[in-house]
């Protein structure tokens, strides 16, 4: 088949999954003690408010009933409301969600710029000192608890050396690529997000990076003993080729597959990450509503969260099909 | 071991001459000696075929030819001599230099590494994990294509690692299947390769990926990519053996024809008599990395005089008599650890007609019939004398009929025992 | 189960491997220290003592500005004075905010931490191997259901299900005795250890479905082999084919996912004590996060302790999984558990 019609496939599964999450976060409602309306309603809500809740839910309606009136606002964009704050979910929850992208994208960009040619270097000088170092590194990187990373990063960073900010969230991404052309000052606006952004991203992003520096270097490991390496080199063709173009390339294949299934430890890290330093984006959000029982802008930041995992998987797998053409090329 | 003088002479046919070649393997449990101290010569316009059992140090020999031993081996020793005009003009004066033969060993090894694909090319075993199983197989042949094209235009001397193959498009290449090293001439040509083969519909199938290839097809793609660079000399090891028996003799003609047009000699390792019966001119046959018997083919199939050749001979099945019993060699394949293998001889242990001189190493003996057969065997120059005989046989070993005589249209089912 | 060769394997693998012996002494380490924490802790770790707190570990001398306020004569006078704070040798971790030792501190969390990652990890194997086995085993629609299911748990990350779970049912947990300490011994230890149930359910549940692939995996690939079509053909029940034939063959990369998971458990554990919805209070996770408070005046080793013991733990995990993974097939990923 063709790579476009293996595309459509994975949509079309793609989008039978991003049901699966709807539905399971909708059945989340009815296994909270107490009943559904405390999903809903805050704690200290009166009689009054409650039934109106009620009656807006249509708790009173059978079953399929209130799933079907669920999926049909959904389909809307309405995640419900808050009654907690006071706001719309959807409103609320997209307003959180270019923070998360944004940290979770910064922290991706790090973690694969530096992993792989660690990983390279790591397999072809192996047994050297930099293969000793990337191999502690890596080890040490998948152990440690990213939030205690971040406590470290600001101990040493930012209170002692006061290089970075502790917290917080100054200026946005788009708002340093507006600058290029915009009325603000570049250097500043720059130097202002790098200051709020750097540490949250290398803490984030020290796990994935150890991990994929580790598959990188033992696919390389395994990719550089097979035949087709010492053929390509018998007909002459640059070491540096055989080993990007062609060992490379195929190390990437069962990396991607695995860097798929660990972006949800990405965004499961990006959580804590936020919470370390008060980032305010979705992960704060989630656990905000938590503490204040605010069940619909939970339920509402699961659906995001689960569906813009599955997005991101469909875009891996559609990446992992340009380079294995055995899967499309059947 | 044979001698090495000081200034060799080469007949001016000579393309290739190996003269003591020795690569070692420094692995954790010890040295292992693939190839010692190996001599033999690839003349201009000829098949040359090295035998031997797996285990017996071919596969080494032909990749110590290129360099292409990887770490823990190491040639430790020895003159690969290659015939190049231009080579040698490059180097005159140095002793790497007789006439126009250059001794590889002495020359820097990105000159080693330039001399491939260009020079010397090689076809391995198994073609589907030989080649790159995420890139179109023209583009791979494109590859050999341009690699030989840049590589003509820039003098060796400057040959880096990179090639101008810099890291900006070396991380491109890594992700996207761009063809931004090879352009439409080099796939043309390539197209042109695949068609020059045999492969049907060429253009098309360029496109195609090695796992849409089959057996047969693919190895001729290997054999088109190994052609890229037009070669003096084409390794092929074990090109036949992953193959059904039809498509075997269709690879062996191909290769057979590239060796007539003039363009190519070939040296063709294998285990398989049948293969050497039906394409060499001459033949080497190996034994625990040495080469123990070499010379024309018919000289040494006919007259073997190496017990190990009279024993790999008698373990052929005669098509006329096929009820015959078939002779093995007693025996195994020795450890080639260093420390484990003996002084002297080393097949003296298997031997049926070894003697007590055989404990002392051996050197090689020029054969009686022409002064092109050598044989490292002491039973060159004396028959076989039980009375100091070392293993307890009488001496006799059933020496089939030549197999050269069986060979036609078939090739023959001859497979060493032990494999 | 474990035949001949791979026990030889295992044992020639540890031999030449530094890394893997130290992986080995780390995880002794933490297991004696977690079992036998009573007698290996040197205070009770919940004994808090004000006078003594924030005291630096031993080798670092403290020195910090207070500020205090007092009403004299009807104003508000502020004193600022320097004081250096002086280790301990009676706390060589140090103390936290309340005076609490953090030696023992760190070493009654590893009970907590062992516990949730063992119990987790044999939870979410206990579920997802069965139904892996007879999903690969038997194909079809239960197979088409399993994989279903799979692909949407895993579309959430296991730290924010395991939040919005754990939100959702409350912290419940279990106070179960210390054996030690009801037999008589070290009395002045807690006399109850606290078992965070909710967290080990829920992490059972949102770990389950890794099992169940690998296992599924196996079973596929195994179903077709001769010894089990052999098996069938004497008449042999599915049960016994799966639990007989099957589950042993497959119990290598199982086996090789636990050492993965129970790291993963136990820094997921660290994560959800951090963020306070675990049951219980020892716990390094939850000392992480007191001592953050105390990270910008420069007491680093509140949160810094615990950090570290999470780090030497894991640590020692990964080295064993990987000796683990090298002896017995080079050529599992290993890699799939968060």
């Amino acid at each position: 088949m063709s790579q476009g019609r293996f595309v459509a496939k994975r949509v079309l599964q793609g989008v039978g999954v991003v049901w699966g999450v709807v539905s399971i976060v909708f059945l989340l409602r009815f296994i909270t003690p107490g009943s559904a309306i405390n999903a809903v309603a805050p704690l200290d809500a009166d009689q009054e408010t409650r039934q109106a809740i009620a009656r807006e839910l249509g708790l009173d309606q059978p079953l399929h009933v209130q799933y079907g009136d669920y999926l049909v606002s959904l389909l809307q964009g309405d995640m419900g409301f808050s009654y907690v704050r006071g706001q719309e979910v959807t409103t609320l929850v997209f307003s959180k969600v270019p923070a998360t992208v944004e940290l979770a994208v910064a922290a991706t960009v790090v973690a694969i710029g530096l992993s792989i040619p660690l990983g390279v270097v790591s397999a072809t000088r192996r047994n050297q000192p930099v293969d000793w170092l990337a191999t502690l590194f890596s080890l040490a990187g998948i152990s440690t608890p990213n939030f205690w990373l971040g406590i470290m990063l600001i101990l040493v960073l930012a209170v002692q050396l006061g290089i970075f900010q502790t917290s917080g969230r100054a200026v946005a991404a788009v708002e340093v690529a507006a600058a290029v052309v915009g009325p603000a000052s570049f250097v500043k606006t720059l130097r202002l997000w790098l200051a709020h952004i750097t540490l949250p991203a290398v803490a984030l992003g020290t796990y994935f990076t150890a991990l994929v520096t580790r598959l990188t270097r033992s696919g390389m490991l395994d990719e550089l003993g097979k035949p087709y390496v010492r053929a390509a080199r018998a007909k002459g063709l640059p070491e540096a080729m055989v080993r990007y173009k062609h060992a490379l390339r195929n190390t990437l294949i069962p990396v991607i597959t695995v860097l798929g299934l660990q972006l949800g430890t990405l965004i499961g890290g990006a959580v804590i990450t936020e919470a370390v330093f008060s980032w305010p984006g979705l992960g704060t959000l989630v656990i905000r509503s938590i503490n204040l029982r605010d069940w619909p802008v939970l339920q509402g930041s699961l659906i995001v969260i689960g569906t813009s995992f599955v997005l991101v998987n469909i875009l891996v797998d559609v990446v992992y099909s340009s380079l294995d053409p055995r899967v499309v090329n059947d | 071991m044979p001698d090495v003088s000081d200034a060799p002479t080469f007949d001016d046919d000579v393309l290739v001459a190996v003269r003591d070649l020795s690569t070692r393997f420094f692995t954790e449990e010890g040295q292992v000696n693939a190839v010692e101290g190996v001599s033999f010569e690839v003349r201009d316009n000829e098949v040359v075929g090295i035998v031997g059992e797996s285990g017996s140090g071919k596969s080494v020999t032909a990749l110590s030819l290129i360099d292409l031993v990887d770490s823990p081996g190491e040639i430790t020793g020895g003159e690969v001599w290659y015939r190049d005009a231009e080579l040698a003009e490059e180097f005159a004066g140095s002793d790497a230099v007789v006439g126009d033969h250059v001794d590889l060993r002495r020359v820097p090894a990105t000159v080693r590494r330039s001399l491939r694909g260009s020079s010397f090319s090689m076809i391995f075993q198994d073609p589907m994990s030989s080649l790159n199983p995420s890139v179109t197989v023209g583009e791979q042949i494109a590859e050999a294509v341009e690699v030989q094209r840049r590589a003509k235009g820039n003098p060796r001397r400057t040959r880096s690692r990179t090639q101008g193959y810099g890291l900006g498009r070396l991380l491109v290449d890594a992700v996207l299947p761009t063809r931004s090293y090879t352009d439409e001439e080099s796939h043309a040509r390539a197209i042109e390769l695949l068609e020059q083969v045999g492969i049907p519909d060429p253009a098309e199938r360029a496109d195609e990926y090695p796992h849409q290839f089959s057996g047969g097809m693919l190895q001729r793609a290997m054999i088109a990519q190994a052609l890229a660079g037009e070669p003096d000399v084409l390794i092929a090891d074990e090109p036949t053996t992953a193959l059904d028996v039809t498509i075997q003799a269709q690879i062996l003609d191909i290769l057979r024809e590239l060796q007539e047009s003039g363009e190519t000699s070939v040296v063709m390792i294998t285990h398989d008599l049948g293969v050497i019966a039906r394409m060499c001119d001459r033949v080497g046959v190996m034994y625990a990395g040495e080469i123990v018997e070499r010379g024309r083919l018919a000289d040494v199939f006919d007259d073997p005089i190496h017990p190990y050749t009279q024993g790999l001979l008698g373990s052929v099945p005669d098509l006329e008599d096929p009820a015959a019993r078939l002779q093995p060699i007693e025996g195994n394949v020795p450890s080639l650890l260093d420390r484990e293998m003996p002084e002297g001889c080393y097949f003296a242990d298997r031997c049926p007609k070894a003697m007590a001189d055989c404990r002392q190493p051996v050197p090689e003996y020029d054969g009686t019939a022409s002064e092109e057969h050598a044989v490292q065997c002491v039973l060159a120059n004396r028959e076989y004398d039980p009375a100091v005989g070392l293993n307890d046989t009488d001496g006799v070993i059933d020496d089939t009929d030549s197999v050269t005589d069986d060979t036609d249209g078939a090739t023959g089912d001859g497979v060493v025992s032990g494999e | 189960m474990v035949s001949d060769r791979v026990r030889r394997n295992l044992a020639s693998e540890f031999r030449s491997s530094v890394l893997a012996k130290l992986g080995v002494v780390l995880v002794l380490l933490v297991v004696f220290v977690a079992i036998f924490a009573p007698f290996v802790a040197p205070h009770n770790p919940t004994t808090q003592d004000l006078d003594n707190a924030e005291r630096p570990p031993l080798g670092i001398v403290q020195t910090e500005e207070r500020t205090t306020s007092e009403m004299v004569d009807g104003e508000v006078q502020t004193v600022t004075e320097t004081v250096t704070i002086r280790p301990d040798a009676a706390h060589p971790l140090g103390t936290d905010g309340l005076g609490r030792d953090m030696l023992s501190r760190v070493i009654y969390g590893a009970r907590t931490s062992l516990i949730v990652g063992v119990l987790g990890t044999v939870l979410a194997a206990a579920v997802g191997v069965p139904v892996g086995l007879i999903a690969g085993y038997y194909r079809g629609r239960i197979d088409d259901g399993l994989m279903r299911f799979a692909d949407v748990s895993l579309a959430f990350p296991s730290l924010v299900l395991a939040i919005a779970l754990i939100g959702l049912w409350g912290r419940a947990s279990v106070a179960v005795p210390d054996p030690f300490v009801a037999a008589g011994f070290a009395q002045e230890m807690p006399a109850t250890f606290v078992l965070p149930g909710t967290v080990i359910v829920v992490v059972g549940v949102v770990n389950w479905v890794w099992f169940a692939r690998i296992a599924r995996g196996e079973a596929l690939s195994l179903r077709d082999q001769e010894y089990v079509k052999a098996a069938r053909a004497l008449g042999a029940d599915d049960g016994r084919i799966i639990a007989g034939h099957v589950l042993p063959n497959a119990i290598t990369p199982i086996i090789v996912l636990g050492t993965v998971q129970v790291a993963a458990i136990i820094l997921l554990e660290s994560s959800l004590s951090f963020l306070g919805f675990s049951g219980t209070t020892l716990s390094w996770g939850f000392d992480i996060s007191q001592g953050r408070d105390y990270v910008s005046s420069g007491q680093w080793w509140i949160a810094g302790m615990p950090g570290l013991a999470i780090m030497v733990a894991v640590i020692g995990i990964n080295l064993i999984g990987d000796w683990l993974r090298d002896a017995l097939d080079p050529g599992i990923q290993g890699e799939g558990g968060a």
